[in-house]
């Protein structure tokens, strides 16, 4: 009995910990971890791992059989697909993420803002939201583009500012749930600053539905950039991008399949895992299912 | 009811203004459309009576009331830089064929994925609950155009059994109408799920079951109806995610719809057939937000009540 006590009191028991915990025993959820784990590595250190270079062309070898010297086959220019797959991952995942950090940023702040001070700003900016929601995603993302260009940056930009409506919306529904509980009340009247409130209560609170909401915004930018590098704007070839890879392959579709085949498992498994990822959190963040 | 109705009408109107201003500011910031619509030789004279022509000298304020005006009252969606003409001609030809494609999407989806998803609830943790599950998941993770492009190779190189590209025969909208509604066949089917799970152990559907009512009927006017909210919702929310997908699909397939004329318009550097066509785009969204909105009325027994109730006059004095 005196055992038990000790082993529970020594068990971390904070929010974050027991998430933690929940999330290791979800196995789908840490299927797509390790999978993801695997692609980043992968991708990240594609020099290494791969004997070829994405950008040198081997003209006698192009459209080669899918073999174990070429597991995914060649390009049009004798390129190792494989290689340019991992490259290309480097990209996609780099565009993806960093959108993504960006409009969550953002976001978080104009919606704790617009929660926390509400009145005609806090009206301003949920009307922009939803004018934002309405026009859809990769649309928006396609017309930005033509006002900015085309290149890395210009697509991070871009993608970062569709995505900006869906976590302000988030930040905002928990800030103003938190904001009216009566604890908060009860530390104004203990005292507490404005900034020791949103340090101490707020941001905390918000934090689990943010993340939740980030990774699973990250399977969905990568499926935006893909297929806005697919239509022609965002990253343009050569550069090894998933979605620009696609988009050269579909000129080539009738006689060689791979090259349209293989980037789309690459851009389906990377969201697969986003996905998995993205329940798991908020499986293991949530109150009801706590064991 | 009515007044409802009229309400939601009226809350589109700061919305759809929105939506203009946000394409009037990417409008004005693609490059330079003296240039384009002028071409290779032009005075400097000639240059800036274009501009004055084209009324961009204008302040921005008086600049967008004119664009506004220009889209409400003649559906004035710029011109070309290509083809020098309107773009609302050419989108206008394409519009029918692509709310075509995309209406037979939603709504062929909306049936699968409502029968799978109740059949997924009302079998669960069997094989088939988990195999629809993944299923859904799987097909929801893959881009919608790349699913497209590996149908139409297993169906139309591989096997021959239908045509790649081009709409001459009814076989030809199999494939799109298909690749088009598998993302929303697959959140249907997990949202149907879902809520039939909730609904299906609540006690009124215990009540029912104990008065002898069949299973048929048990699901489809007791459970359904109360799962029915959120499958509306999900349904706007698929419109946007299909019109989205909708462009691309018809790129990869080659139908001539809005959403190829976009895609071709982004390959000439025509940003006014880009802008107009999400501009078209948006506004249909638009349209289908606010009848799903009235839809909720209909559905929704507390808003009707809550409207009905506001409109009923007070003849009693609240104490």
């Amino acid at each position: 009995m005196a055992d038990d006590a000790i082993r529970l009191k020594k068990m971390a028991n904070g929010q974050f910990a027991v998430a933690l915990r929940q999330f290791k025993r979800n196995r789908m959820a840490m299927i797509g971890l390790v999978m993801l784990g695997i692609i980043v590595f992968a991708c990240v250190f594609q020099h290494y791992l791969t004997p070829y270079d994405y950008a040198i062309q081997d003209i006698p070898n192009r459209f080669a059989p899918i073999s174990l010297k070429h597991p995914c086959g060649t390009d049009q220019f004798g390129r190792d697909l494989f290689t340019r797959i991992l490259k290309g991952g480097q990209i996609s995942m780099l565009i993806a993420s960093t959108a993504v950090m960006f409009a969550a940023v953002v976001g978080a702040i104009l919606g704790a803002t617009a929660a926390f001070f509400g009145g005609a700003y806090e009206t301003v900016v949920m009307r922009f939201i939803d004018v934002m929601m309405s026009i859809p995603g990769l649309l928006f993302a396609a017309a930005i583009s033509t006002a900015l260009g085309d290149g890395i940056d210009k697509a991070i930009i871009a993608i970062a500012i569709t995505r900006i409506s869906n976590l302000t919306r988030i930040m905002y529904s928990s800030t103003l749930t938190i904001i009216n509980q009566e604890y908060i009340e009860a530390a104004q009247a203990g005292g507490a600053s404005t900034a020791r409130i949103i340090l101490k209560y707020i941001i905390p609170n918000c934090l689990a539905p943010m993340i939740v909401q980030i990774t699973l915004q990250l399977g969905i930018t990568i499926s935006i950039i893909c297929s806005l590098s697919f239509i022609g704007l965002g990253v343009q070839p050569p550069t090894p991008e998933w979605g620009s890879l696609l988009n050269v392959g579909k000129g080539y579709i009738r006689q060689y399949w791979p090259m349209v085949t293989f980037p789309g498992i690459a851009i389906g498994l990377t969201i697969i895992c986003c996905n998995l990822i993205g329940d798991g959190i908020r499986d293991a963040l949530d109150p009801r299912l706590k064991r | 009811m009515f007044r409802f109705i009229i309400k939601r009408l009226l809350l589109m109107i700061p919305v759809f203004l929105g939506v203009l201003l946000i394409v009037f500011i990417i409008n004005r910031s693609s490059g330079d459309h003296v240039a384009a619509l002028l071409g290779d030789s032009y005075t400097p004279e000639l240059y800036q009576e274009m501009r004055e022509q084209l009324g961009l000298n204008d302040p921005y304020p008086i600049q967008f009331a004119r664009y506004v005006k220009g889209v409400v009252t003649q559906f004035d969606l710029g011109t070309s830089f290509i083809t020098k003409r309107p773009v609302k001609q050419e989108i206008i030809a394409r519009l029918p064929l692509s709310i075509k494609i995309a209406a037979i999407s939603l709504v062929w989806s909306v049936f699968i994925g409502v029968i799978l998803g109740i059949i997924s609830a009302i079998k669960q943790y069997s094989v088939l609950d988990y195999s629809l599950t993944t299923l859904a998941m799987v097909f929801s993770s893959m881009p919608s155009f790349w699913i497209g492009m590996m149908m139409m190779i297993l169906f139309s190189l591989i096997l021959k059994l239908l045509p790649a590209t081009g709409l001459d025969t009814w076989k030809g909208y199999i494939l799109p109408c298909i690749t088009l509604g598998l993302h929303p066949v697959a959140s249907f089917c997990r949202m149907t799920r879902s809520t039939m799970l909730e609904v299906i152990h609540q006690d009124y559907i215990r009540t029912a079951r104990s008065k002898g009512i069949g299973q048929l009927r048990v699901i489809i006017s007791h459970a359904l109806r109360n799962a029915a909210i959120p499958i509306v919702t999900l349904l706007g929310t698929q419109m946007n995610t299909t019109i989205g997908s909708a462009a691309v699909v018809e790129s990869v397939f080659n139908i001539p719809g809005v959403g190829s004329y976009m895609i071709s318009s982004i390959g000439t550097k025509d940003y006014p057939g880009v802008q107009g066509s999400v501009l078209v785009f948006s506004m249909i969204v638009c349209l289908t937000t606010i009848i799903i909105d009235i839809l909720y009325g209909f559905l929704d027994p507390r808003i009707k009540a809550k409207y009905i109730e506001s409109g009923k006059k007070r003849n009693y004095r609240e104490t």
